[in-house]
This record gives structure tokens, sequence and C-alpha cells, in this order.
């Protein structure tokens, strides 16, 4: 009995990397060089940005769609207006950034100085000229409380590698994986409480520790 | 070999091994509750005593007579390693959360009724 030579081999594990439904390679291919290829679109339902639905089953636009671009074809309309094109630059400057540091504050702290005027006996209206509207306020018969809080942020970004949009722009299979990220973010929050007597006057402020700076 | 040369042979060799390797770590919240411990002394502790020792709580509720002072700290780590070619085609995830709360129950007169720690995991 005739066993299968190589070449029938070969001929079955390309119908099987092509055929519609077998994933990887056909999307692969469709998306990479599927417009020029001569094979055309392999895979039965390749979608993208703009495919609808209707009674027929899905269609695609495909001459709109981003391939064979790194980027969408309104990507620079994008960045039409100031809080977008912001958030682009940030983005694309961190993008290609081996290392990105950000720092953010949300809420009212006590700053530490004005924590030091603060005194024993001081009534509840010079409190609030002096530290302004806190965030809770709980009063009560015999101990009363004010609460003042803020987040502070820290992001700390590590990138050693291909930036991840650069990566898109180079041909080179794998180059995206070639690259090692730290990330590590907190969110500490810095919180002053006051406590009041039944006549509203200061009698203890406690404060927690500040994140290191 | 000169000295530049290790440098770089030795940076080559740490991105070959570490490639498509991401670590993220996320902290949330004041952890100091975890570190100090409190009066616990039932009728006697106050909130401020309790506040003094562990700092202020991050949330506070007032149910009927009483006062509870709500401390939470919550942390995650997430390892990962992807290999990428358009579509990711190997990857290996692993991630583990946890989330620390502490409850200080006071009377009416502001005395300790009673306190209960929790840990669970997020993820």
């Amino acid at each position: 009995m005739r066993r299968p030579g190589r070449a029938g081999a070969l001929v079955f594990l390309g119908a099987l990397a092509l055929c519609p439904g077998c994933g990887a390679a056909a999307l692969i291919h469709d998306k990479t060089i599927g417009p020029i290829s001569p094979a055309g679109y392999v895979h039965p339902l390749v979608t993208g940005e703009n495919f609808v639905v209707d009674e027929q089953g899905p269609h695609v636009d495909q001459k709109d769609t981003a391939l064979l671009r790194p980027f969408p074809r309104d990507f620079l309309d994008r960045g039409a207006t100031f809080v977008p094109l912001a958030r682009g630059l940030e983005f694309g400057i961190a993008g290609f950034s081996i290392f990105v540091k950000k720092d953010g504050l949300a809420g009212a702290p006590v700053p530490a100085d004005t924590a030091k005027k603060l005194r024993l006996g001081m009534s509840v209206e010079e409190i609030l000229a002096l530290l302004g509207a806190p965030r809770i306020w709980i009063k009560r018969e015999h101990l009363s409380f004010m609460g003042y809080q803020a987040d502070v942020g820290l992001d700390l970004d590590l990138h050693i590698g291909c930036p991840p949009g650069v990566s898109d722009l180079i041909p080179i299979p794998g180059i995206s994986s070639l690259s090692f990220a730290r990330s590590a973010k907190s969110r500490t929050p810095v919180k002053t409480m006051l406590f009041f007597d039944s006549e509203d006057r200061l009698i203890s402020a406690v404060s927690n520790e500040r994140p290191e700076e | 070999m000169t000295r530049a040369r290790v440098a770089k042979a030795m940076l080559a060799l740490v991105l070959v091994v570490a490639a498509g390797c991401r670590i993220e770590t996320e902290k949330y919240g004041d952890d100091t509750f975890l570190k100090k411990d409190f009066p616990k002394v039932r009728g006697i502790t106050t909130a401020e005593d309790v506040a003094a020792h562990i700092g202020p709580p991050d949330e506070v509720r007032t149910p009927g007579d009483e006062v509870w002072f709500i401390y939470r700290y919550r942390e995650r780590e997430a390892y990962s390693l992807i290999l990428t070619y358009y579509l990711d085609f190997f990857k290996i995830l692993r991630r583990e959360g946890i989330e620390k709360t502490l409850f200080v129950i006071f009377d009416r007169n502001d005395r300790l009724l009673y306190w209960t720690a929790s840990s669970s995991p997020t993820d």
C-alpha cells in the first residue's frame, strides 16, 4: 500500500491553513495581503469597522476598512479638537517613551502648612474659614466630625522594546512581542478628620501618612 | 570581549528572555489599618482613639444611633506572557487581587461596640 507523500501532506496542510473557517492563517492573510492577494479574501466573513447586518446576513464595505493601514483613515481627523489632540499627543509621547511617570490629584487635601494652623478649641466657623467645605460633615449629640479627603495618584510605566505604535509599521512577524513592560498604579487617599465636642469646638485632628513624593 | 559588548549581549539576552512579558501592579487605598493595631476595649475605646491609631476612615456611616468607620484597601497583580503577530497566538495570564476591609462600630456615645475584618480575592 502506498503511503501519502510529502507533497500530499503539504497540499493538505495548505488547504487546511487557507480553507475558510480555519482561523488564524486565513484571518492573517485577509488582514495583511487580502486586498492585493491573488486569492482575494479567503475567509467568508472579514469583519472590519463598517460591517452591517441585514436579512441576507452580514456585509462588509471592505474598501473603507483599515486593511493594510496601520492606522484608521480618519486618524488625523480624530484630533480635530483640542482635547482629543492633547490626549493623542500625550498617548503618542507616552507610547514612544521608555519610562512614563504620571501624577494625579483628585479632591482637595488639607495642605500641611494649613494643618499646622489648627488649634484645639477652634470653632466650626473658624475651621470652615480656614479649610473650606469638608467632604463629609456628621453632626451628632456628643461628638461631631468633619472629613477632608483627596486621592493622590501615581502611575509608573516602564517599556523596553519596540513601542506598540511603531511595531505596526515594521513588517517583521512578532516584532511587537519583543518587549518587556512593567507598570505600577496607585491611588492613595490623603485623609484628615476633625472631631468636635457638643459645643462645636475642635477637640482633635487626625491625618494619615501622606504618600511619598 | 570588551565590557561594552558584554553589556550589549546581556541586554539582548534579557530582552529575548523577557520578550512578551508584562507585569502590572495596582494599589488602591491606605493600608495603615493593616500595619497598625488599635485599642479594642468595648465600651471604653472611642472613635478618636481608633482614628489616632490607624488614621481616618475611608468611609463613615451613621445607621441609627451607631457610627461605622470603614477602612478599605485593594491591590491587584497581573502577570502575562503574550506573543503576537496580528493575533495573540500564545498567551499566559495570571491575575491575583485581594480586597481587605475593616469595620469598626461605635455606639451613640462613640464608644467601641464591635469590629470585624475581612479579606477576599477580587479576581
